[in-house]
């Protein structure tokens, strides 16, 4: 029997035409040297979508795909990822959306490693997954309608141990910031939803218990365990409390390891005490993490039933919070996400100035709650925050008053954020959701909004956080770790979602530590600069910053969740705050018999890297990258001008470092290092020989 | 000394006395009496008092199950007394068939032997503390089937975490944020063992937990449907049922302490009761005509 088992992989992936409605398999097997996840999506986006493609064009497709470690027990191994056209950046070129929840684990218990969705149907349409059975199912009952009864009706059609994603009328309606959502509030966003809109495709049910096996079952255990007990911290892997507390030699404010004495999960039937948790202590692991305080503040604790979160994952950072108060607005109880999605209001905030957190908290909670609930019913994609800085500036900058219809403008009381009514997000996001309008225009990105209202200085303008002039904002920039935060959010067609160095910066381990550790991990302590104080470029920062990105794409083909691995520093004093950087290659052979080094699955990370770029270059039909692809705004050059660059106070850039700090980049990633480009020797370094050939016969080869 | 009939009275203590037949039959009536308690237990599983007077004569002994090796044993097992079940304990310890087990007149008279028919550990829930994670799920068929698959765990919590129990309970993660672990409770009735047709499902001779015999399991699936929470699974595999051995590795495992691994105590009939539903003892009654001569 063993010889005939497929260890982690579970061989197939699903090929689905929802207009023909043909269902076919694909083998695996081809596209295991890019793992899974990120690396098979972008591999069958790269083979199979044409350049020049729109997004919602009959050719466009969206690639799913989960890895071999997912649902095997390996600790925060439940997410996947999916790769298709941007709807909202220059050029619709490729982007991934990662997203948890439950449907990446049953997608791998229904017996895939991927799906592929292409075709176009006319009329609405769901595919149903069960097993080895897939069907393109009738969907006209479903269109129009929202998310949550989307899940309830066929969850009610199907069995409730049915996994629903589905879009709503974001998606519907072609909004290119739309997204699909699966078990309430895990959103899989870049535009994903208007895609799948665009198809006609309301959502995918899935279903289906097929077994998966492992080569070492006892010691995917045992490293489990192992990392649970002495190795993981908590959410983005902070490894210190947040208050001082006796068994821990350090602390600090900002860490997301939140729990202590007196903090309670205080709407559960029992109150949860956090309590104090410790290294070795697996059985209180999941409540070091209690993120709606974190999020939302302090009063956000008798509102907490649980930490939730995606398939096992023992940190759980998505909040369950039941919010009586919510239920006369948007109709439930229940409420609650992550991050920028949990605290939406923080966002208008900077701008309202309201400081609505600290003096009304209650109202802070009812109005992101609101929101939250919004946005996860209508599917509506929030863009890591854009959505909420853009719409907060068009109001307070009076944009809205200037560009809308004066009926449509009408059609808005913004005094309502004065008086602290939450029905004003209900007001704008529904509007927004039905793409038939001026206001609209904010989601479609940046790049078509101040285009059209005349607002290019936007991007310009350090308020905006948009990092590139093809359309994404910061996420985790040059306020992390210098210029190797830049570096990482200038590679993608979208915002990088890359957590590596970031949780080592917030990691709440000494200054002094950090840098000793960054001198062991990435060849010097000069590979680190703390926050606003920085220094120039040098090569163990364009080390820091590839090991970053390729950090990042292992773990997104794993598929392992990016926001808490890797695991560079533990929260275990006995083993000087070191984590374990072989985890990775440690659960990849107990999980599928394989034996990669470390250095091999960062080099299948590259591998990943450079075929997006391929793609990028292909897309572009240009080989300056450097200039065309990878520019930062300005604001993050400008910014303090009082302040010289590389002085105490600010975590501004300067441009010929950054321009240095490219050239750095590339030669790690064996990239051109002129144009940031494309060599045969950079392809054939990665074994992507072939994709060198198209690239030489397109004239796209440096 | 006269019999005693009445269970609740203390059984009688063997006198010292040099003589060895007096002696025997002291003990004899002792274990009789024991007997008779446990027995009346039996027929009355809702009288606290009537339990408190079996668990007397039938003291859990301090075996921890967990690290999956049998400890040495103080006292018969449950599987062995049901092996032989049908004999008296008296008569038992009179032939000597129990010498094996170190069950000798002499042991029992003076207490080094503490027959034992209850399991010794079971799996119990902290639903307020589950976070549905399903790492249980994943731990538990990692080390009992040596694969992953959330069908033939054995704490099952993925099947409860959309909308609860039922559509329309209200419950789960997308309505009212409750949802709980569905676990063996080890039942002392258990009807999967009394409704296997193939008696595939015996007591476990280390901790008294109820087990499925693969190699006697037909995979016909009676024991899910007669089961009240449904827990026994057929692997569709290896089409043998699978079922929870109160190995404690979920509770192990659990990030949030939301399992516990605690002595045996029968809630089984307490839960059936908080659900509306028949005790495990009237179902058996009524499924299958009668008592089944075991505990």
């Amino acid at each position: 029997m063993s010889e005939n088992l497929s260890y982690g992989w579970t061989g197939k992936i699903a090929r689905i035409d929802v207009g023909t409605h043909a269902v076919s398999n694909v083998s695996t097997e081809p596209y295991k040297k890019f793992i899974g996840g990120v690396g098979i999506a972008n591999k069958i986006i790269y083979d199979e979508v044409p350049a020049g493609t729109q997004p919602f064009d009959p050719e466009s497709k969206v690639a799913i795909a989960v890895g071999p470690l997912t649902a095997t027990g390996v600790p925060l191994a439940g997410r996947g990822s999916a790769s298709f056209l941007s709807t909202f950046t220059t050029d619709h070129l490729v982007v991934d959306a990662h997203f948890g929840g439950m449907l990446p684990a049953r997608i791998k218990f229904a017996g895939y490693d991927g799906l592929i969705i292409e075709g176009m149907s006319e009329t609405p349409v769901y595919i149903f997954i069960d097993g080895d059975e897939i069907q393109v199912l009738d969907a006209s009952d479903l269109w129009g309608v929202n998310i949550r009864d989307t899940t309830e009706i066929l969850s009610n059609r199907h069995g409730k141990e049915s996994c629903v994603a589905a879009i709503g009328a974001a998606g519907e309606n072609l909004l290119p910031y739309a997204c699909l959502i699966n078990s309430r509030n895990h959103s899989g966003g870049g535009g994903i939803g208007s895609i799948l809109g665009s198809k006609k495709v309301k959502a995918i049910c899935v279903k289906g218990n097929e077994s998966i096996y492992v080569s070492d079952p006892s010691e995917v255990a045992n490293l489990s365990d192992y990392m649970l007990s002495e190795i993981l911290g908590s959410n983005n892997n902070h490894v210190v409390p947040s208050t001082q507390q006796s068994w821990a030699e350090y602390w600090d404010k900002g860490s997301r390891w939140n729990a202590r004495k007196g903090l309670y999960w205080g709407a559960a039937e029992k109150p949860v005490e956090t309590g104090e948790p410790k290294p070795y202590e697996i059985n209180t692991v999941g409540l070091r993490c209690m993120k709606s305080v974190f999020d939302l503040g302090p009063l956000a604790e008798k509102y907490t039933v649980r930490m939730d979160g995606c398939y096992g994952c023992p940190v759980h950072c998505f909040s369950d919070l039941k919010v009586p108060a919510q239920k006369s607005i948007t109709g439930y109880e229940s409420s609650g996400n992550t991050c920028v999605s949990n605290m939406i209001f923080y966002y208008f905030d900077q701008f309202f100035k309201f400081n609505m957190a600290k003096e009304y908290p209650e109202d802070f909670i009812l109005f992101n709650t609101t929101a939250t609930n919004e946005i996860d019913n209508l599917g509506l994609w929030d863009n890591y925050g854009q959505i909420w800085r853009d719409i907060a500036h068009c109001i307070v900058d009076g944009v809205f008053e200037r560009v809308l219809p004066p009926e449509e403008f009408a059609l808005f009381d913004f005094t309502k954020f004065e008086r602290h009514d939450p029905t004003i997000m209900v007001d704008i996001l529904e509007h927004i959701a039905k793409n038939d309008n001026e206001m609209s225009y904010v989601a479609h990105g940046p790049i078509v909004w101040c285009e059209r209202w005349d607002e290019m200085d936007w991007f310009n303008d350090q308020r905006s956080q948009l990092i590139n002039y093809r359309g994404w904002p910061v996420h985790h920039a040059n306020e992390c770790c210098a210029q190797v935060g830049a570096l990482c959010n200038m590679l993608f067609n979208r915002d990088d979602m890359i957590h590596s160095a970031i949780n080592f910066q917030g990691s709440g381990l000494p200054e002094d530590l950090k840098k000793k550790i960054a001198g062991e991990v990435w060849g010097s302590p000069d590979a680190y600069d703390s926050p606003k104080n920085y220094t120039p470029m040098n090569e163990y920062k364009a080390k820091f910053a590839w090991w970053s990105v390729v950090t990042n794409l292992l773990h997104d083909s794993l598929v392992l969740c990016n926001w808490v691995w890797p695991m560079t520093v533990s929260p275990t004093k006995d083993r000087d705050y070191r984590g374990d950087l072989e985890l990775e290659a440690k659960f990849f052979k107990a999980v599928t018999g394989v034996d990669y080094t470390i250095e091999e699955l960062y080099k299948i990370g590259g591998r990943i890297m450079t075929l997006q770029r391929a793609n990028t270059i292909r897309g572009m039909g240009s080989t300056d990258m450097r200039n065309e692809h990878d520019v930062m705004t300005m604001w993050p050059y400008d910014k303090d001008p009082e302040i010289a660059p590389f002085t105490p106070g600010t975590d501004k850039m300067e441009r010929e470092d950054f321009q240095r700090a490219l050239t750095l980049l590339y030669k790690e990633f064996h990239w051109d290092e002129e144009t940031g480009a494309l060599t045969r020797e950079s392809l054939e370094y990665y074994d992507l020989g072939d994709v060198a050939d198209e690239l030489e016969q397109l004239g796209l080869l440096v | 000394m006269s019999e005693e009939k009445d269970p609740k009275k203390a059984a009688p203590e063997v006198p010292e006395t040099s003589d060895k037949k007096e002696a025997e039959e002291h003990q004899v009536l002792k274990e009789k009496a024991q007997e008779e308690r446990i027995a009346y237990a039996k027929k009355h599983p809702h009288s606290k008092e009537a339990q408190e007077r079996a668990a007397e004569v039938m003291q859990d002994s301090d075996a921890e199950a967990d690290d999956g090796k049998p400890k040495k044993k103080k006292g018969m097992t449950r599987r062995q007394f049901s092996a032989i079940s049908g004999l008296s304990i008296a008569a038992l310890v009179g032939v000597g068939a129990l010498t094996k087990w170190g069950v000798t007149q002499h042991a029992v008279a003076t207490g080094q032997v503490v027959l034992n028919p209850t399991p010794k550990k079971m799996i119990i829930v902290y639903p307020d503390r589950c976070s549905g994670c399903q790492r249980c799920e994943m731990a538990c068929t990692l080390k009992n089937d040596h694969k992953l698959n959330s069908n033939t765990a054995r704490i099952k919590v993925w099947r409860n975490y959309m909308y609860g129990k039922s559509m329309d309970s209200g419950d789960g993660a997308m309505r009212n944020l409750q949802f709980s672990q569905d676990y063996c409770k080890q039942c002392r009735v258990a009807l999967c063992m009394q409704a296997c047709p193939v008696s595939a499902i015996v007591v476990s001779e280390r901790n008294g937990a109820r087990i499925v015999l693969d190699d006697r399991c037909i995979g016909c699936g009676t024991c899910t449907e007669a089961c009240p929470w449904h827990m026994p699974t057929v692997d569709k595999v290896t089409k043998k049922s699978t079922k929870c051995i109160s190995c404690g590795r979920c509770a192990r495992h659990c990030p949030n302490g939301a399992i516990g691994f605690i002595d045996w105590i029968d809630i089984a009939d307490e839960i059936l009761a908080k659900e509306g539903r028949q005790s495990t003892e009237e179902m058996l009654e009524l499924n299958w005509g009668g008592s089944v001569d075991y505990e």
